[in-house]
C-alpha cells in the first residue's frame, strides 16, 4: 500500500509548529507534501528542511475558511504536485473560555477553521479520489469533541461539529474506496506554545508531535479490508 | 537478547493463527494457547519460535501451569492478545442461560484471570501490552446476542478499567473492536455468496494487533476499531 503510494501527494491544511510540521515531516517520506497554513513562516521553514532532507515540499498561503483561497490552492498543488491522494485537515484554534466570556466572532471563528474548512478541503479533493476509487481524509480530533468541558463553549462545539462531519463522510466514502480517519488526541501536544503554557509539564505528560503523526500515517495506509474510523491516541499517563 | 514473549489465546485457524505469525515474524517467541492440540501442534510446524500449549483459558488451576511453563520455556511475557471467545446464537428466550455464563468466563473471567497473573511482570518492567480482541457486541446488545453480546459489553469495560489502572504504570491495554464477518473457511461457507470485500482478513487485523502493541507510549490507543472499506455502520 505505502509502495503504490509512495510518489503520491500528500496535503497537510494547519501547519504550525506542533503536529502540522510533524504531519507533514512524517508524510514526506514517502509523498509529495503540500504544506498549507495562512502564514507563511512555519511552511516555508519545514518545507525548506523536507527538501534539504531530499524530500518533495510546497509551501502554500492559504486561509482554510475561505472557499476561494482552498480553490486555488487545491489548483496550485494539482499543477505543481498532481492529484491529491491524502488529505490531512488539521486546522484549528483552541479558545479557551465558558459562554459569557466567548465571543460571537470566536464561536464562529473557531468553528469555520475546525468544521468548515474540513467540508470545503473535503468537497476539493473528493471529486478525484472518487473518480480513482481510492483516497485517504485523516482530521484531527480532540477530546472536547467527545466530551464537553465548561470552557469551551466555542471550541467544544466545533470539535463536535468535525467529528460529526467526519462520521457523516466515512459512512458516504468509505463504500466508494476513500479512507475517512479522525484521529482524537486525547491530551496535550508537546508544542512551544503548550510548553509556555505549561512549563511544569514533563515529557511523558505530553504526546510527541511525531508519535501522533505515526498514528496518522498507519491510518493512511490500512489495508482496506480492516479500516479504522475513530482512532484515539494519549500519553500513557492521561486520565482518560 | 533473547526473543520478547507474546501469549496468544484462542488460537484457531484464523485470526489467532495470524496474529501468532505476525508476532513470530517481528521477532517473539509466541505461547499459542487454544483448546485443540493438534491444531496447535501443526501450527508449531509452521511459525517460527511459535509454542502450543493445550489449555482452557477459564480454569484458573490449568492457567497457572501453562502460564508457569510459558514462563520456563519461553520467558517472561511481554505482550498478551487475548483473542479466545464463547459466542453464541440465540435470543433471550431461545438460549440455555448456561450458555451466557459460559460465554462470560471465556471472554470475560479469563481476560481477568490471564491480566491478574500477567499485568504485575510488566508493571515490575514498565512495559507490556494487553490487548483483547472484541467486536461490535461491546457497544451494541442485537437480540439474537442475548448469549454473547452481555459477555463482550463486559469485557470491553473489564480492558477499561485494567487500562486505567496500569496505564500509568507503562502497561498499555487495548480494546480492538471488530466490526465485520472474519474471513475463515466456516464464515464462507455461512456467506457463500458474499464476494471477497465482505469479510476482514485475519492478516489485516493481526497488522493492527501488531501496530497497537508497538505504538509510542506517549501516544496510545484504547479502542481500536477495524471494519472493511464496504461495512454499513
Amino acid at each position: 500500500m505505502a509502495a503504490e503510494r509512495a510518489k503520491g501527494v500528500t496535503v497537510v491544511v494547519g501547519v504550525g509548529e506542533g503536529l502540522g510540521a510533524a504531519l507533514a515531516r512524517r508524510f514526506a517520506a514517502g509523498y509529495r507534501v503540500a504544506l498549507v497554513a495562512r502564514s507563511a513562516d512555519v511552511i516555508e521553514k519545514v518545507a525548506g528542511e523536507i527538501r534539504a532532507g531530499g524530500g518533495v515540499a510546497v509551501p502554500i498561503q492559504s486561509d482554510a475558511t475561505v472557499e476561494a483561497q482552498i480553490v486555488a490552492a487545491h489548483e496550485r498543488i494539482r499543477g505543481e504536485l498532481g492529484p491529491i491522494d491524502v488529505l490531512v485537515y488539521n486546522g484549528g484554534r483552541r479558545p479557551i473560555g465558558r459562554l459569557l466570556e466567548t465571543t460571537p466572532d470566536v464561536f464562529e471563528d473557531t468553528w469555520r477553521v475546525h468544521a468548515f474548512g474540513a467540508f470545503l478541503w473535503a468537497r476539493q479533493v473528493v471529486p478525484e479520489m472518487l473518480s480513482r476509487g481510492s483516497g485517504a481524509i485523516l482530521i484531527t480530533g480532540a477530546t472536547a469533541g467527545v466530551r464537553p468541558w465548561p470552557n469551551s463553549a466555542a471550541f467544544g462545539p466545533a470539535k463536535f461539529a468535525v467529528r460529526g462531519l467526519a462520521q457523516v463522510l466515512a459512512r458516504d466514502l468509505h463504500p466508494q474506496g476513500i479512507h475517512v480517519g479522525y484521529v482524537n488526541v486525547d491530551g496535550g501536544i508537546d508544542m512551544p506554545l503548550l510548553r509556555q503554557f505549561l512549563p511544569q509539564a514533563k515529557d511523558e505528560d505530553l504526546l510527541k508531535p511525531s508519535a501522533i503523526a505515526d498514528a496518522f500515517w498507519f491510518l493512511a495506509h490500512q489495508d482496506r479490508s480492516a479500516w479504522t474510523h475513530e482512532l484515539d491516541v494519549r500519553p500513557f499517563k492521561e486520565k482518560f | 537478547m533473547p526473543n520478547p514473549v507474546a501469549v496468544v489465546t484462542g488460537v484457531g485457524p484464523g485470526t489467532g493463527a495470524a496474529i501468532a505469525r505476525r508476532f513470530s515474524r517481528g521477532g517473539y517467541a509466541v505461547a499459542m494457547l487454544a483448546r485443540t492440540r493438534e491444531r496447535l501442534a501443526s501450527l508449531e510446524r509452521e511459525i517460527e519460535r511459535a509454542r502450543g500449549y493445550p489449555c482452557d483459558v477459564t480454569d484458573e488451576a490449568e492457567l497457572d501451569r501453562t502460564l508457569g511453563a510459558v514462563r520456563a520455556d519461553l520467558g517472561v511475557p511481554r505482550v498478551l492478545v487475548h483473542n479466545a471467545v464463547g459466542g453464541a446464537f440465540g435470543n433471550f428466550l431461545d438460549i440455555d442461560p448456561e450458555v451466557l455464563n459460559r460465554n462470560f468466563q471465556v471472554n470475560t473471567m479469563a481476560l481477568l484471570h490471564l491480566a491478574r497473573r500477567l499485568a504485575p511482570a510488566m508493571v515490575d518492567a514498565g512495559e507490556g501490552t494487553i490487548i483483547t480482541t472484541g467486536n461490535t457486541s461491546a457497544v451494541r446488545g442485537k437480540a439474537t446476542f442475548a448469549g454473547f453480546a452481555p459477555t463482550k459489553a463486559a469485557q470491553r469495560i473489564l480492558a477499561e478499567s485494567i487500562a486505567r489502572e496500569v496505564g500509568p504504570k507503562g502497561v498499555h491495554v487495548a480494546y480492538v473492536m471488530i466490526d465485520a464477518v472474519i474471513d475463515l473457511e466456516w464464515t464462507r461457507r455461512m456467506f457463500s455468496n458474499a464476494p471477497d470485500e465482505f469479510f476482514i482478513k485475519p492478516a489485516a487485523i493481526a497488522e493492527e494487533v501488531w501496530h497497537v502493541a508497538h505504538q509510542d507510549r506517549s501516544a496510545w490507543s484504547f479502542n481500536v476499531e477495524l471494519r472493511p472499506f464496504r461495512e454499513s455502520w
